[in-house]
C-alpha cells in the first residue's frame, strides 16, 4: 500500500501545479484560465530542444543542464501567459466572465493546433540527460526523475506560498483577490498584478510539463487536457482560489486515484475520483479548504 | 438607432456567414475532380490522438495511388484523391461519409478506427457507395451483413485468440492479468485474447482498463506486481503499451510482456527503450515478408519519399486502394453500384499476401505473426499463422 500512496503522491505533485495556476488566476480575477493546460504541453516541447541543448554545453553535468532547462523553460512559458493576458484577457477584461472562459480555450486550442502543425502530431520521445536509475525505497520503485518530479512540485508550492505570503508583490495579489477597489485605493497596479500572476501560472503550467513529459518519456500535443482536467479538479476539490486548496486537491486526487486503482477495477479509477469530488461539492461548495481572504490569491 | 444598428450589423454578419458557406457549398460540389477521374475518398484520422496511423496510412495510400497512376489509373482513369480527416471521431467520420457521398466518389477507403467506420459505413451503405475497408478491426463490422463492404485487415477476436494461444502453447505461461485502452479496438482484443487464455487453461487474475493518454500507469503496475502473474498482456496502442511496459520494468516486474499489432514498429521501441527487448508482439506481416512486388514497391518508397519504416498497418491500407483496381476490372466499370456488385469477388497478391474476401466483408486469409524485440531493437519472427476462414 505504501508504493500505491507514494505513486499518488508524485502523481499529485503535476496535478498541484496545475490547480495552483489555475487557483491564483481564478482567486485574482474569477477567470477559469484553460490556457495554462496549452502551457503545460508548451513547457514539455520546449524542453524537447532546450535540454538536449544545455546537455551539449554543459557534458558530464546532466541534472544541472535538466535543473536549467526546468527553469528556462518555466521563464519562456511564464512569459507565454504574460502574452495570453495581454491578447486573450486585457482586450477583453471588462466582457461577461463566459467571454473570457471561451477566449482562454481559443488559446489553448490554438496553441495544441500550432504544436501539432509546426512540430509534429506523433508522440515524441523524450530523453533526458540524466542516470535515471531506479531506487528501492519504502516498500516500492522510484525513479530518480519521479523524485525530482516530487522534489520540483513541493519545493514550487512553498516558493509561491512564501512568495504570496511575504512579498510587497504577494500582498499586492492577496489585496486584489480580497477586494480590487480597497486595492486600488491602497495603490495596487491591479493590472500589473493580474500580467504577473496569469506568468506565475504559466511558469507552473510550464514546469510541470517538463517534469512529466521527462520522467515518462514521452511527449504529445495533447498531453495537457487530461491532467489539465485534472488539475482544475483538485483546484475545485481543495477549493478555488486557496493555494493551500490547491496542494490539499491536487495530492488528495492523486493518491485517491492510486488507491482506488489498486483496490477496484482501474475501469471504476474516475467514477470514484469523481464521485467524491461530487460529495465533497455537496457538503463543501467551496471546497475542501474554505477561501480566507489570508491565503487567498 | 442604437438597436437599428444592431439589427443592420447582425443582419450583415448573417449575410457574410451564409455567403461563406454557400462559396464552401460551391467549391465542395466542385472539388470531386473532372468527370473522368476516378474519384477515391479516403478517410483516415489525419489529427487528434491517433493521427500518427493516419499521416503514416496517407501516405500509404498516396503511393498506392501514384502507382496505379503509373499503371494507366483505373480502367484508364486518372485517380484523383479527396481527404477526410475524421480526427478518430465517430461524429466527424460520419460527417465525412457524408461529404464522399455529396462528392460523388467512385469508392471509400478508410477509416482506421472501428468506431468511426460502424457508423460510417451506414451513410455509404444507403448512398450505394463502397467501403474498402483498412484498418477497423472490430468483429461487429462482419455481422452487419453489409453488402459494400470488405476489409483487409483481420479482426481483432482472431488476433487475440492468436496471441493467447501462442502465450500457452509457446510460452507455457499459466497466469495473465490482461489491460485494454477502454477503446474499440483495443477491448475487443482484450476480450477475445481473456477468452481463448481461459479456454485453454490459463487463469485470468485480472483484467483491467487503462486511460491511453495517461503518462504515469504505476497505480495499475503496484496491482500487477501484487499478483505476479506469469504475463502481462496488453491491448491498445503504442504509446501506452511502451509506458507499460518501460515503467513495469522500473518497479521491477519481471512477467513476460506480449502486445499486439497496432503497437508494432520503431515508435513503440522508442517510448520502451530497452525495456522493450524480450517483448512479444502479435503482428500481421510486413511487407518484406510477405515479400511481393507491391510490398517491394511500398517499403521501399514508403522509405525513400516519407521516411517511414512499413508495418502491417501501412500494408493494409495500401492493399485497401490496389483492392479498389481490381474491383474495377472485375466490374470492367468505375460506377460505385458495380464495383458493389464484385468487392467480395476481389483476389490478387498484394502487399500483404493473398488478398480476398468472404461474403460477410472479412478477409478470406488471414496472415499473422508473433516477433520478439531483439537486443538490437529488431523483431525477430518466431511464428507464422496463416488463417484461412
Amino acid at each position: 500500500m505504501l508504493q500505491e500512496l507514494l505513486n499518488g503522491i508524485v502523481v499529485g505533485a503535476s496535478y498541484t501545479l496545475l490547480a495552483l495556476g489555475f487557483s491564483i488566476v481564478y482567486g485574482l480575477i474569477r477567470l477559469i484560465n484553460f490556457a495554462q493546460v496549452s502551457l503545460y504541453t508548451l513547457g514539455a516541447y520546449l524542453a524537447l530542444y532546450l535540454t538536449p541543448l544545455f546537455a551539449s554545453w554543459l557534458p558530464g553535468h546532466g541534472w544541472v543542464a535538466f535543473s536549467l532547462s526546468v527553469a528556462v523553460c518555466g521563464l519562456l512559458t511564464g512569459l507565454v501567459g504574460v502574452l495570453v493576458a495581454a491578447f486573450a484577457w486585457w482586450p477583453i477584461r471588462r466582457a461577461p466572465t463566459i467571454s473570457m472562459l471561451v477566449s482562454s480555450l481559443a488559446v489553448l486550442i490554438l496553441i495544441e493546433a500550432l504544436i501539432e502543425v509546426v512540430v509534429s502530431p506523433l508522440p515524441m520521445v523524450v530523453k533526458v540527460p540524466v542516470d535515471n536509475r531506479v531506487h528501492e525505497a519504502l516498500g516500492g520503485h522510484y525513479s530518480s526523475l519521479q523524485a525530482a518530479m516530487l522534489v520540483g512540485g513541493v519545493a514550487l508550492t512553498f516558493l509561491l506560498y512564501n512568495f504570496i505570503r511575504f512579498t510587497k508583490f504577494g500582498r499586492a495579489i492577496r489585496a486584489t483577490a480580497s477586494n480590487v477597489d480597497s486595492a486600488v485605493v491602497l495603490g495596487v497596479n491591479v493590472t500589473s498584478t493580474t500580467f504577473v500572476v496569469f506568468g506565475i501560472a504559466g511558469a507552473l503550467a510550464g514546469v510541470s510539463g517538463v517534469l512529466v513529459s521527462s520522467t515518462y518519456g514521452v511527449a504529445s500535443f495533447t498531453m495537457g487536457e487530461i491532467v489539465g482536467l485534472k488539475g482544475f479538479t483538485a483546484a475545485v476539490l481543495g477549493g478555488m482560489g486557496s493555494v493551500w486548496g490547491a496542494v490539499v486537491g491536487g495530492f488528495t486526487l492523486g493518491i485517491i486515484e492510486s488507491m482506488s486503482t489498486f483496490l477496484l477495477p482501474s475501469q471504476w479509477t474516475a467514477v470514484v475520483a469523481f464521485g467524491i469530488l461530487i460529495l465533497v461539492l455537496a457538503f463543501r461548495p467551496t471546497g475542501l479548504l474554505r477561501t480566507r481572504a489570508s491565503d487567498r490569491a | 438607432m442604437k438597436n437599428t444598428k444592431d439589427r443592420r450589423a447582425f443582419a450583415l454578419s448573417l449575410g457574410a456567414l451564409l455567403a461563406v458557406l454557400l462559396a464552401g457549398i460551391g467549391l465542395a460540389g466542385c472539388s470531386s475532380g473532372s468527370g473522368n477521374d476516378f474519384v477515391l475518398g479516403i478517410g483516415l484520422p489525419l489529427t487528434g490522438s491517433n493521427a500518427s496511423y493516419g499521416v503514416a496510412s496517407m501516405d500509404s495510400d498516396q503511393l498506392a495511388v501514384d502507382y496505379l497512376n503509373a499503371h494507366g489509373g483505373i480502367l484508364g482513369h486518372p485517380v484523383k484523391i479527396v481527404k477526410w480527416d475524421t480526427k478518430a471521431d465517430p461524429a466527424t467520420g460520419v460527417a465525412g461519409a457524408q461529404s464522399f457521398v455529396s462528392q460523388h466518389v467512385n469508392a471509400v477507403v478508410g477509416f482506421f478506427n472501428s468506431d468511426v467506420t460502424v457508423p460510417a459505413i451506414r451513410i455509404l451503405e444507403q448512398a450505394n457507395v463502397p467501403l474498402f475497408g483498412d484498418n477497423p478491426s472490430t468483429p461487429q463490422l462482419a455481422s452487419l451483413h453489409l453488402t459494400n463492404f470488405v476489409r483487409v485487415t483481420g479482426d481483432d477476436a482472431l488476433e487475440g485468440v492468436i496471441q493467447a494461444q501462442f502465450a500457452i502453447q509457446k510460452l507455457k505461461v499459466k497466469s495473465v492479468v490482461a489491460i485494454d485502452d477502454q477503446e474499440a479496438f483495443g477491448e475487443a482484443f482484450a476480450q477475445a485474447f481473456v477468452d481463448e487464455f481461459k479456454k485453454d487453461g490459463g487463469t485470468v487474475l485480472d483484467h483491467e482498463g487503462v486511460d491511453p493518454t495517461a503518462n504515469d500507469y504505476s497505480a495499475i503496475l503496484s496491482k500487477i506486481a501484487s499478483l505476479k502473474p506469469d504475463l502481462f498482456e496488453f491491448s491498445g496502442f503504442y504509446q501506452p503499451a511502451g509506458l507499460l511496459v518501460k515503467q513495469a520494468r522500473q518497479m521491477g516486474i519481471k512477467s513476460i510482456f506480449i502486445t499486439d499489432s497496432a503497437v508494432y514498429g520503431d515508435k513503440y521501441l522508442g517510448i520502451a527503450g530497452p525495456a522493450g527487448v524480450g517483448t512479444y508482439l502479435t503482428n500481421v506481416p510486413l511487407s518484406q515478408e510477405s515479400d511481393t512486388p507491391l510490398s517491394k514497391y511500398l517499403t521501399d518508397n514508403l522509405q525513400s519519399k516519407y521516411g517511414i519504416k512499413a508495418d502491417g498497418i501501412d500494408a493494409n491500407t495500401f492493399d485497401a486502394v490496389i483492392a479498389v483496381s481490381y474491383a474495377a476490372q472485375l466490374a470492367n466499370s468505375i460506377a460505385p453500384a458495380d464495383l458493389i456488385k464484385v468487392m467480395h469477388d476481389v483476389k490478387f497478391q498484394g502487399a500483404t499476401g493473398d488478398v480476398s474476401f468472404l461474403a460477410d466483408g472479412d478477409r478470406a486469409q488471414v496472415d499473422y505473426t508473433v516477433v520478439e524485440v531483439m537486443p538490437d531493437n529488431s523483431y525477430k519472427t518466431l511464428e507464422e499463422f496463416k488463417e484461412i476462414l
